[in-house]
């Protein structure tokens, strides 16, 4: 069981109180109409599926109700950082590759 | 049945008292401080179970959680337990015990027909065989399930309750031998919130069967006062009896508490077994480690038994399982088994060390201890 | 765990790491505060590594050499195993079942993997381990389900009616977890029996549901018309406070998520009904829009699920009864209509007043603050007395939506629904600017194939025979097995106001197979034939809910 901690109750609270989001960072298409059924499908359906580094979106729940990012490293399932929406991770699969 | 192997010098047995227990239908006695394994072998029992696949006899080879033969079906009725190790059910009043492997029983089984035809089921043997014809599946499973045994599940309601405690430390030991207990007295005195856990019913880990002395004292009695000196810290809490079964992520560990087990199976004072949900800050794993068995032609015929074992059996519960003992070591360790034999009164026939020329100190010493070199076989 | 294995030096360790771990959690400087232990022992000169002793026979051929004691696992089958072409220890170790007991190979299987090693010819390190899982000691399952058995094993949620509708002596129903008055069997009577009853007093006088588990999300903020406009397949911009509206709410991917009404309050001001399952769901749905997407729309979400208390009256006789209760309201149809809601006073209590339905009937769903719940409940209890108002429970609301053939999203949509398959696009407003959630996949290749399952009534050919929920449909029973399945039965009952069974259902093409008899071969062997007919089956004009 994971133990997150939330960028905006700044607490380390346990997994249950959370519930996992799917992948961050996906911008929904200013212009959906303009869209092939393609690239619809693309942003629909597509995700990462990473070894290592992936970055997700989480919702406390149970607690102040607020989505925020996390860096999680889906190997050890170590989570690296969590940071508010709005704002960009501080550690990418490059950078940890470096 | 009477204790045959029982000896008066177990240092954490009181071989004065009487437990009255019972195995397969047997009346049997034990003593204060004995798990159910140590009984049985006081009392002469050799075979506790049948092999899953051949139904081949066998006895009793660990002293703890690594046993994989001495596996027991506990008490009866709505509150009966499958599927635990004799090396580890601590004996009680009444105590009612029984095999789960042999049909029908133990010493006379009918499916050790099965190991007459030992060359006919390799493995992949249940995937090769009773693959096809699919419909005859429901039959063989009938069949594999029933050769399988293992215990049977009580089919009425659970009469014990059960409980959790969510907790947090700043250092959780696991293991209460040598180096947990040193290491939770360390971090405690630096102010840290600890929590120390061992699966066993007392603290003390392998020191329990130690002849060693340690500042000068027994390495019984060593353990006993630095388990009072852990005690009296108001920020350690001691967990004895309690298994850390699982460490999953982010330092979170279940511990399994067996809270009145050793009481007995219908003990009424409050919860059988209680969960606790640990989330420590550090781990320390201090689980000690597990002899390695030897794999030879025809090693495990009853009586092969893990030299630690034979001298935990020995030292810590006052038990000698047998009369004559061939030791079988790659190492300079296994000798002081050779030597705790012989002091228990028992016959050493031989000394057997697969290294060419063994040299340390206690090999020499077991020469004035009634076994010379000459008899020590050689496997080169 | 480091391997040390003489006695002072795992005295030494276990001292520093206790220390360290310590100074690690934020105590002390990891300094070493006791002094070490002294021990006497025997230097040790180094073991043997021997992973199988050699017999002068070949493994194969000599007697067996057993690894794994518990479940007979010798070293010529794991050499066996090898030569039959397995090299990875996990494949290994299910071939063999190794390690498989309920010791889970604590002795045996570090010489196994060697062997194995020495049979592949490489080292135990590219040999590797399997991988151990717990529990590391077979943990009883007691222990793992603690005190949350029985009546604890989860919360139940009651409303604030609970009390009374036990004293009446309701069946109780789970939903999530609600307990929900089922129905209210009078003596000795049955549930058929029962729900007949309710179902009749409804259409032809009054009945009174507990609604209050429906989910209740109080939205407020200057963009709230804006998000929600956003969120629901029609428009809220134009709804004026006093007014309700339908709606449906859909997934990106088109498909239908959850319904209900919503409300103005007020400029600012809704107020969203949901599904009583899918509350939580849909506020975490507005949230992630609103936090994630849409950040600068100015609009709040706060559940208001468990503040109210909703009794619902429907029936020709429900404004007869709430006009005894309730003075301060023009009831008159022109002056409060269909789709309208008013503050006023029920009982003395303060009350929001909905004239919605999902019924079919006039009705009127009292909202007032939960505390008051058991209150209003009686008050209108003694109100309806003389139209012999009947509570109903989920039973009756079922069969009195399925003949109006309102769906219930989850029961007759399984997530893959569009509104057109449920022959709801007249809910998908055609003209809004904003191209709301799941719009464009409205338009993918998938949503408009025809073929698509499709929303539509059944009627037995015999009418007392009721198909089971969950029957696969077929257009030849007779045809071979297995049969080329058209659709299922989603929803099923006995109508007692039509006399005879009804049956939502979706079949594939089903808006164009009005009048085909299908079948549903069920497990004995019989089939139920059935005429596909429009998923309306009572009042198709809607009239009665309009009624004066």
């Amino acid at each position: 069981m994971l133990l997150i901690h939330c960028p905006h109750c700044r607490e380390d609270r346990e997994e249950e109180e959370y519930s996992y989001s799917g992948e961050a960072h996906i911008v929904r298409p200013l212009e959906p109409e303009a869209l092939s059924d393609q690239e619809w499908g693309d942003y629909l359906f597509f995700r990462k599926n990473p070894k290592g580094i992936h970055h997700e979106m989480w919702y406390h729940a149970v607690g102040c109700r607020r989505y925020f990012y996390a860096t999680r490293n889906t190997l050890s399932y170590e989570i690296l950082e969590t940071y508010k929406v709005g704002e960009q991770p501080q550690v990418s699969a490059q950078g940890a590759a470096q | 049945m009477s204790q045959i192997n029982r000896l008066n010098t177990g240092a954490r047995t009181d071989s004065t008292s009487r437990i009255n227990f019972t195995y397969n239908g047997k009346q049997m006695q034990g003593v204060a401080g004995d798990t159910l394994a140590s009984a049985l072998l006081a009392n002469g029992v050799n075979v506790v179970g049948r092999s899953f696949k051949y139904s081949r006899p066998r006895g009793i080879v660990g002293h703890g959680a690594e046993e994989p033969n001495a596996i027991m079906q506990i008490g009866s009725g709505a509150a009966t337990v499958p599927n635990l190790r004799a090396t580890q059910v601590e004996l009680y009043e009444g105590l009612e015990s029984a095999s789960v492997n042999g049909w029908p029983n133990v010493n006379f089984d009918l499916m050790s027909i099965t190991g007459w035809f030992g060359r006919m089921m390799p493995p992949g043997f249940y995937y090769k065989t009773f693959m096809y014809p699919a419909k005859l599946w429901m039959t063989y499973e009938h069949f594999i399930r029933k050769a399988a045994g293992l215990g049977s599940a009580p089919v009425q309601d659970d009469p014990d309750s059960y409980d959790k405690l969510n907790q947090h430390c700043d250092v959780l030991v696991v293991g209460a031998g040598p180096a947990g207990l040193v290491a939770a007295r360390e971090a405690a005195r630096a102010g840290a919130r600890v929590i120390i856990a061992d699966e066993q019913s007392e603290f003390g880990g392998s020191l329990l069967a130690s002849i060693n002395s340690i500042d000068g004292q027994a390495a019984t009695s060593w353990v006993d006062e630095l388990v009072a000196e852990l005690e009296s810290f108001s920020n350690v809490q001691t967990l004895p009896r309690s298994t850390a079964f699982g460490y999953y992520d982010h330092n979170f560990l279940g511990i399994l508490q067996r809270r009145t087990d050793h009481l007995g199976i219908s003990a009424d004072s409050g919860s059988r077994q209680r969960l606790h949900r640990v989330r420590a800050k550090r781990v320390i794993l201090a689980t000690g480690a597990f002899e390695r068995p030897l794999v030879f032609a025809q090693n495990d015929i009853p009586g092969v038994m893990q030299a630690s074992s034979v001298s935990t059996y020995i030292n810590r519960y006052g038990v000698a399982p047998g009369n004559r003992m061939i030791l079988f070591t790659t190492n300079d360790n296994a000798y002081q088994t050779a030597i705790d034999w012989h002091r228990a009164g028992r016959a050493v026939v031989a000394v057997v060390d697969s290294r060419s020329a063994p040299s340390g100190e206690i090999v020499g010493s077991g020469t004035g201890n009634g076994y010379s070199s000459n008899s020590r076989l050689r496997s080169d | 765990m480091a391997g040390t294995y003489s006695l002072a030096a795992c005295l030494a360790e276990g001292a520093s790491a206790g220390a360290e771990a310590a100074k690690l959690a934020g105590c002390g400087d990891g300094r070493i505060r006791f002094p070490e232990p002294q021990v006497e022992e025997y230097p040790e000169q180094p073991a043997q590594a021997l992973f199988l002793v050699p017999h002068t026979k070949a493994t194969s051929r000599a007697p067996s050499q057993f690894v794994d004691m518990q479940l007979d696992v010798s070293a010529s089958g794991i050499e066996l195993a090898v030569r039959e072409g397995f090299k990875s220890v996990e494949h290994i170790k299910r071939y063999t079942a190794m390690g498989f007991g309920t010791d889970q190979g604590k002795l045996g299987n570090i010489n196994g993997m060697a062997i194995l090693a020495s049979a592949l010819g490489q080292s135990i390190e590219q040999t590797g381990t399997t991988i151990f899982r717990p529990s590391y000691s077979p943990t009883t399952f007691g222990a793992i389900a603690g005190a949350d058995v029985g009546a604890l094993f989860d919360p139940e949620r009651y409303t604030a009616v609970q009390r009374w509708h036990q004293e009446q002596g309701a069946a109780f129903e789970d939903v999530g977890q609600w307990k929900r008055p089922w129905y209210f069997p009078r003596g000795v009577e049955s549930m058929q029996d029962a729900v007949s009853r309710e179902c009749l007093a409804v259409r032809n006088s009054v009945g009174i549901l507990d609604a209050s588990t429906l989910g209740k999300i109080d939205i407020q903020g200057p963009d709230a018309a804006e998000f929600i406009t956003r969120m629901y397949t029609n428009s809220y911009l134009k709804l004026a406070p006093g007014k309700c509206r339908y709606g449906v709410m859909l997934k990106e991917d088109g498909m239908i998520f959850d319904d209900g009404v919503c409300a103005c309050i007020g400029d600012n001001h809704y107020l969203m009904f949901t599904t009583t399952g899918g509350a939580a769901g849909v506020l975490a749905w507005l949230e992630l829009w609103q936090q994630t997407e849409w950040p600068d729309l100015k609009v709040y979400f706060t559940s208001v699920t468990d503040h109210w208390t909703t009794a619902t009256i429907t029936g020709p006789n429900a404004r007869k009864v709430l006009a005894k209760v309730c003075a301060d309201i023009d009831l008159a149809n022109d002056a409060f209509q269909f789709m309208d809601w008013r503050d006023g006073t029920v009982a003395g209590v303060a009350a929001r007043i909905f004239r919605i339905s999902f019924t079919g009937e006039l009705t009127y769903e009292i909202n007032v603050p939960a505390h008051y719940g058991r209150h209003i409940w009686e008050a209108l209890i003694a109100a309806g007395e003389e139209f012999d108002i009947t509570p109903y429970g989920t039973e009756t609301m079922h069969v009195l939506r399925a003949e109006k053939g309102f769906i219930i999203v989850g029961q007759d949509t399984d997530g893959s629904m569009t509104p057109a398959d449920m022959n709801m696009d007249w809910v998908v407003g055609k003209n809004k600017t904003f191209s709301f959630i799941g719009k464009r996949s409205l338009q993918r290749s998938d949503s408009v194939r025809e073929n698509r399952k499709q929303l539509v009534g059944l009627k037995t050919v015999d009418g007392t025979q009721v198909l089971p929920e969950g029957a696969q449909i077929v257009f030849d029973p007779e045809q071979k097995i297995p049969m080329s399945m058209q659709g299922h039965v989603t929803s099923s009952y006995f109508s007692s106001n039509l006399g005879h069974s009804i049956a939502l259902a979706v079949v594939k093409g089903g808006h164009g197979l009005l009048g085909k008899t299908v079948y549903c071969p069920l497990a004995d062997g019989r089939s139920i034939a059935a005429e596909i007919v429009s998923s309306v089956f009572y009042d198709p004009k809607g009239e009665r809910q309009n009624a004066e």
